[in-house]
């Protein structure tokens, strides 16, 4: 079955954006937390949030196989209950991503928070700004590049995933099938020339990504340099 | 006898342990004044910025009475503890604390309520008045990595009195500049400070700043207070006290200093 070069493309970016998104909310919420708050357990919280960083993607895809495959606790709960089947759609694509992309991007968001000093956040307070204040006003304003930075690579990442999302989400063209999957089948199948222009595609876009977080962390440093004394 | 006195207008009473009895830091603190400046003076680490950020709202002490006037910040008995934003103190960090990605005017402006757009005038006629007082309004739209330490510390000021405090805190406001400048920010502030009609708490380890400041003097020492001394007399006498402990060093230092500017002129 023959399936033009775009709708890996456009499958990718689907998931990966869709997936950065959830990431950015997931991993900056995280991060505040674990920069400003103290509670039993944390180092323990924090190792297995960023396990899906370490562990070869395969891995992860196993556990998310045992979470939401048809058979997994949390999947067969969905299918009996809602009739939702998230393993072999893009929905499971995009959840393999998250899994492998939150650790990035909450590990940048609580590097971020933390180098935020706390005399600038306690300076707003004396000043008479509510806490959602300080976090919009100050923290969020002083942190936003190097947890833009994260994303990015967060972005790359998802684009990137095969291991995972493979198990997940399978190989589907048309459907589940992202372009590390498409490029994988067509070297399989012999197609040189769609295998070439594939990972071209995937090239640019990589290489994009990648060049943007860079400048972005560059003037992140620049501007913390910029700060006080 | 001290204790006594809390019908005054400034009044802390501030108790908060860190740490185990045995190893840990403990603070225990009591004092009150009418003066419009009260400073604490004593050895780092000896509780002097727990106290002041206790007072402003940043740190929770374990028991304890804080109040400006007739406004009750914390009372532990009564189970008053105001947020920072409501207790109205202007706070001048060490360091300043100015926020590095806003302007001088975003910066001073910050602590004002612009909820009422009719009053934008009236604020800008503020930041403006205030800006000049301090002799800083040639700088509003330049960020504070531009400017330098004496700037800062006006600008510091500037914000902290733009919102219109009950209270300012100063903590070493003149650590962070050179020998030179102390001199001419010491007589600088006190001038206008002179004209805002709020008390102001003042923390420092240089005698210098007693003798200029300090109206009542709150000598601190390892998380107590060890004295408090309100007339000019008992505050320069506590002065002297202080130099002739150090005397015995300086004149020891004083010769080989002299001897060495000859051989300078000598050499010159």
């Amino acid at each position: 079955m023959q399936v033009s070069c775009l709708t890996p493309l456009l499958i990718t970016l689907k998931v990966a954006g869709t997936a950065t998104v959830f990431s950015l909310c997931l991993g900056c919420a995280l991060g505040i937390l674990f920069a400003r708050r103290q509670f039993p357990g944390k180092d323990i919280l924090d190792t297995l949030i960023t396990l899906p960083l370490v562990f070869p993607p395969t891995v992860v895809g196993y556990y998310l196989m045992v979470l939401i495959g048809r058979h997994g606790w949390l999947g067969q709960w969905l299918y009996e209950t809602f009739g939702i089947r998230l393993i072999f759609t893009c929905t499971g694509a995009v959840i393999a991503a998250v899994a492998v992309s939150v650790p990035i991007v909450y590990k940048s968001a609580r590097a971020s928070f933390e180098a935020v000093e706390r005399d600038f956040e306690d300076a707003a307070r004396t000043l008479g700004k509510p806490e959602t204040g300080v976090f919009l006003r100050i923290t969020l304003p002083l942190s936003w590049r190097g947890i833009l930075a994260g994303t990015m690579i967060a972005f790359a990442r998802s684009m990137g995933e095969f291991g995972a999302t493979l198990m997940v989400a399978g190989n589907l063209p048309g459907r589940t099938q992202t372009l590390s999957m498409a490029i994988y089948d067509a070297v399989q199948a012999g197609e040189s020339m769609r295998a070439n222009i594939l990972v071209l595609v995937t090239t640019i876009a990589c290489g994009f990504i990648l060049f943007s977080s860079q400048t972005l962390l560059k003037r992140a440093h620049w501007s913390a340099g910029g700060g006080i004394e | 006898m001290k204790v006594a006195q809390f019908s005054e207008r400034i009044e802390i009473r501030v108790s908060k342990r860190f740490g185990s009895r045995a190893i840990g830091f403990s603070l225990d603190v009591v004092f009150a004044s009418k003066d419009k400046f009260i400073v604490l003076f004593g050895p780092s680490g000896s509780g002097k910025t727990l106290t002041v950020k206790s007072v402003a709202g940043l740190v929770t002490p374990d028991r304890g009475r804080i109040a400006v006037g007739s406004k009750v910040l914390f009372d532990s008995d009564e189970h008053v503890n105001l947020s920072p934003r409501d207790r109205k103190i202007g706070y001048v960090f060490q360091d300043y604390a100015l926020f590095p990605h806003l302007s001088l005017r975003e910066n001073i402006e910050f602590g004002m309520k612009k909820s009422r757009c009719r009053r934008c005038e009236e604020h800008r006629q503020r930041v403006h008045e205030i800006m000049e007082m301090l002799e800083i309004d040639a700088l509003a739209g330049h960020y504070p990595h531009e400017i330098s330490g004496g700037q800062k510390q006006r600008v510091a000021i500037a914000r902290a009195l733009a919102s219109n405090p009950n209270l300012l805190i100063l903590d070493e406001p003149f650590s962070a500049l050179d020998v030179l400048l102390k001199e001419r920010m010491r007589a600088e502030l006190i001038q206008a400070l002179g004209r805002f009609d709020i008390p102001v708490i003042m923390i420092t380890h240089d005698p210098r700043d007693v003798e200029m400041f300090a109206q009542t003097l709150v000598i601190y020492k390892t998380g107590r207070v060890e004295e408090i001394c309100r007339e000019d007399g008992a505050i320069s006498g506590y002065l002297q006290g202080l130099m002739a402990e150090t005397r015995p060093h300086r004149q020891e230092r004083t010769e080989p200093a002299g001897t060495r500017k000859v051989c300078c002129a000598v050499a010159g």
